[in-house]
């Protein structure tokens, strides 16, 4: 199924939202992970809203290239991995379970595994630099522990969004805007 | 191109609609019903009718962009011999706003986008531009960037972006609503020249008095979709025009009216609370950075005064101001005896904006409107009875139980202006909100107004770029385009085209280009990975210090930085090796891990800071499908726009009550507020933006081909 320019667009804003909430909270909050808060909710937005297979993907991809110009991040080209991993995770747990975005338990679920990514993420640089193998767990634990938590709570908010936005009429049922 | 000969014969058919009927997707009812008509070649056609009755349905038809999968029965008809020999377009077609169609960030490159997608010779492009920006009367440098422009240059911009696709059939929507008396003036002689030109004009607007002498057919839309022929224009207004020789007697009437007024500017009823109180007060106005003169005025409770001035003259900055948003830059504001801060005015002052998407967010007519009400503390006994009252007078009772985001334009107005009203405020202030909506509903909508606000008391300050259409009501007036200064100077002169194009402004002076530079950062970065030991470190230190010195533009702000960086993360890192194998051993490992891990982040941080968003957009979009490349370019443009409308419309939940200041976080009760309040209003905002975008690539060819040449001139 093709995207058309208006479900690229959105999930191009998506994207902007991600980003431009990592841009406005990180000067003020210190806490680890808060920005994964944002990042969960509007990959799952995405993929909500705009029914196509790769949707959340997409969003992230996006979400990586907005960071990797707007120099948010300190990967360079590598922050399109860390942005375009949930977003898979996202798409593939929401092509296998039906029901997912009815459901606030699935959702934080999604949102938790997906945020998770972040461990990988780190995992497979702090493997690729040579650390020892005890401190790139902890490295990665404490890095991601937050995001994973922040990125749960997000997951709980949005079915009552999707929701309303279909009852609005804005999105079908079937997630087209 | 404008001037280009005009093959057509004249007063052949160019475009027939027979009994053509649509229905949007999902929808069941008809919004155009049984449309018969014909456009002829160098006729100039007015449309009016209803807000909502369908009239840039019908215009999005004749363009050939109804959203697919829809309903429709009838026929288009598009007679290609009488309009060969343009370049690209057949019908070219502006839509309203003008924000949501410039597309790329500078004036030529955006002007360009449809020769782009149409993939025209780059060589040839800058010309076609030139000849395009010159016939809408725009001499600006291609490298003028779009959001310095005024309202009513960048509804020229627009004009400028279909006109240089050569189009035949040029069709404007609603070109008077957003634009001052100056752009107007400027779009009716353009419109003029097209006709003169041999071009076929369709103008919808609800203004039809300005457009009399161009005019050869005019057509009124009804609100169930029906159209009907209403002959020549000069018939028309002779048997119709109650209406427009009414407007003559009311804008005559109301310049006495307003000269009155302007007498007793800074004379505040005696025997009436002072309620806001401005002194000595000025604001720096937007990007053109004047500072308008200073202005005082008392206002006592139950006054009602408007705010007039064309575009971008600060009518909006100045109720920013009077709620504590904006700091003026002298003088002093006082409401309720007291600086004004969103916390101290929420559920007393209420702010309505133009487009009611904005604050809507409840899945009911009845519940959006009992928010406010709610919040402020009425019981729900009063609520009810507050509520169906206000609906009963806004003729919205029987639509109670109906999804807000499904009511037609104009009664989401009426619901967003209930809304506002059902909070009790003192103060109401109107930022424009009737810009889209025909005469008729205006002056009905005004009057309700009127009406709820002398029995309740309540203060209005109502804005509006269009004189006419507040002056009337209000008891006084202040007219911001009187006190504007230097305007003029802040303005960039006009510059030959020819000669930009000769020298064309650099971003930065830069020895490698974006494209090398990349291969080099990733390639540093991967390297980073294999290097182990120190020595091989530091060489790959040096090679980043090269980059920075070779491109880096600031570099020591820009090593800084990077010492910063590489500090907090030394500092983990080294705390982690200190705890696994004690603080002395650990150490060397840990700074030698981090640095390692610096090294490969470093690159990436480089190259952001050594090229602008622009270079590296042009450099990606060689790698990534035009479609993300456009995408990713678009998102970026109108990132400053998409935060500046969230920001409004967490001011206007702010007044409504709604519990989304920083200081409310600390209560969970009110955490919900958030998503339905602001993240719902923002989705629908960004779900319609991306509409408005897509539309507006759509209408200049994006995506007819899987190929695009690319705009260099600036």
């Amino acid at each position: 199924m093709k995207l058309s320019l208006k479900d690229s667009l959105f999930l191009g804003f998506c994207a902007v939202f991600i980003v431009s909430a990592k841009m406005a909270l990180r000067l003020h909050l210190k806490i680890p992970g808060h920005s994964m808060f944002f990042t969960m909710f509007f990959l799952l937005i995405a993929r909500g809203c705009v029914k196509h297979r790769l949707a959340a993907s997409f969003s992230g991809l996006l979400a990586g290239i907005l960071t990797m110009l707007l120099g948010l991040g300190k990967g360079g080209p590598l922050l399109i991995v860390k942005f375009i991993l949930p977003g898979l995770i996202i798409d593939l747990l929401a092509g296998v379970i039906p029901g997912l975005f009815q459901s606030v338990v699935l959702c934080m679920l999604a949102a938790g595994l997906a945020a998770a990514s972040r461990l990988l993420t780190s995992l497979l640089i702090d493997f690729m630099v040579g650390m020892d193998t005890t401190i790139m767990l902890q490295h990665a634990l404490i890095k991601s522990a937050g995001s994973i938590f922040f990125g749960m709570a997000s997951g709980a908010a949005v079915p009552a969004v999707i929701r309303k936005l279909i009852s609005h009429g804005v999105i079908d049922e079937q997630g087209r805007p | 191109m404008v001037g280009s000969n005009i093959v057509s014969k004249q007063s052949s058919t160019i475009i027939s609609l027979d009994r053509f009927s649509y229905a949007y997707p999902g929808s069941s009812d008809w919004v155009l019903r049984d449309i018969s008509l014909q456009i002829k070649a160098g006729h100039c056609y007015f449309l009016h009718g209803p807000t909502g009755s369908g009239k840039t349905t019908l215009m999005l038809a004749l363009r050939g962009l109804l959203p697919t999968g829809s309903r429709q029965t009838g026929e288009i008809r598009r007679v290609s011999s009488n309009y060969a020999g343009h370049d690209q377009g057949f019908a070219g077609l502006i839509m309203q706003n003008p924000r949501t169609q410039l597309l790329n960030a500078t004036l030529g490159s955006d002007v360009a986008f449809g020769l782009e997608n149409n993939q025209v010779d780059p060589l040839q492009m800058p010309l076609k531009v030139e000849q395009a920006l010159e016939q809408v009367g725009l001499k600006l440098p291609f490298s003028q960037p779009v959001d310095s422009l005024s309202m009513g240059q960048q509804y020229r911009a627009c004009m400028a972006g279909i006109m240089v696709m050569d189009p035949f059939f040029v069709m404007f929507d609603e070109p008077m609503t957003q634009l001052d008396h100056e752009g107007r003036e400027k779009t009716l002689a353009l419109i003029r020249d097209l006709k003169k030109s041999g071009r076929t004009v369709l103008v919808c607007d609800h203004r039809s008095e300005l457009l009399q002498e161009i005019v050869d057919q005019s057509w009124y839309l009804d609100e169930k979709g029906a159209l009907y022929d209403r002959a020549r224009v000069s018939e028309n207004l002779s048997n119709s025009s109650g209406s427009e020789i009414n407007k003559v007697v009311e804008s005559s009437s109301f310049r006495d009216k307003q000269s009155q007024k302007d007498n007793i500017l800074h004379q505040p009823r005696a025997d009436a609370e002072c309620i806001i109180r401005v002194k000595g007060f000025r604001f720096e106005n937007g990007h053109h950075g004047q500072v308008i003169p200073a202005l005082s005025f008392d206002l006592v409770r139950g006054e009602k005064i408007a705010v007039c001035g064309p575009n971008g003259s600060g009518k909006t900055t100045l109720l920013r101001s009077l709620v504590g948003l904006v700091q003026p830059f002298t003088g002093s504001i006082e409401i309720f005896g007291r600086t004004p801060r969103m916390s101290d005015l929420r559920g007393r002052v209420s702010l309505l904006f133009q487009d009611p998407q904005k604050q809507i967010f409840e899945t009911t007519v009845f519940a959006e409107v009992a928010f406010s009400a709610r919040r402020n503390g009425l019981s729900e006994m009063q609520i009810s009875e507050h509520v169906n009252t206000l609906l009963e007078r806004l003729e919205l009772d029987h639509l109670a139980t109906a999804s807000p985001h499904l009511l037609s334009y104009g009664q989401k107005h009426l619901v967003g202006l209930a809304a506002v009203l059902a909070g009790k405020p003192e103060i109401l202030l109107l930022d424009d909100p009737f810009a889209g909506l025909d005469r008729q509903r205006t002056r009905k909508i005004m009057e309700l107004v009127t009406e709820i606000a002398d029995a309740n008391e309540i203060t209005i300050i109502w804005t509006s770029h269009d004189t006419d259409s507040v002056a009337n009501w209000a008891d006084r007036v202040i007219d911001l385009s009187e006190m504007k200064l230097n305007h003029s100077q802040k303005k960039p002169g006009p510059i030959s085209a020819k000669t930009l194009i000769a020298t064309p402004p650099s971003v930065q002076k830069r020895s490698l280009g974006t494209g090398l530079m990349l291969i080099l950062s990733l390639s540093l970065s991967m390297a980073a990975f294999a290097a182990r030991s120190p020595v091989l470190l530091a060489g790959l230190t040096a090679m980043n210090f090269g980059l920075i010195i070779v491109s880096g533009p600031k570099p020591l702000r820009f090593m800084r930085k990077s010492v910063v960086f590489f500090f907090w993360q030394a500092v983990l890192v080294v705390l982690l090796y200190g705890f696994r194998f004690g603080l002395p051993e650990g150490i060397i490992p840990g700074l030698q891990t981090a640095w390692q891990l610096f090294l490969a982040f470093w690159p990436g941080m480089i190259f952001i800071s050594s090229n602008s968003q622009p270079r590296i957009m042009r450099t990606l979009s060689h790698f990534l499908p035009y479609r993300i490349a456009f995408v990713v370019a678009v998102c970026l443009r109108f990132l400053p726009m998409l935060l500046t409308e969230i920001e409004e419309i967490r001011e206007t939940q702010i007044l409504r009550g709604a519990r989304i200041m920083v200081v409310d976080l600390k209560n969970p009760c009110f955490w919900p507020d958030w998503f339905s309040c602001l993240a719902v209003p923002t989705l629908i905002k960004t779900l319609s933006l991306a509409g408005d975008i897509a539309l507006a690539a759509s209408a200049r060819d994006f995506g007819i081909s899987t190929k695009r040449t690319v705009w260099s001139g600036d």
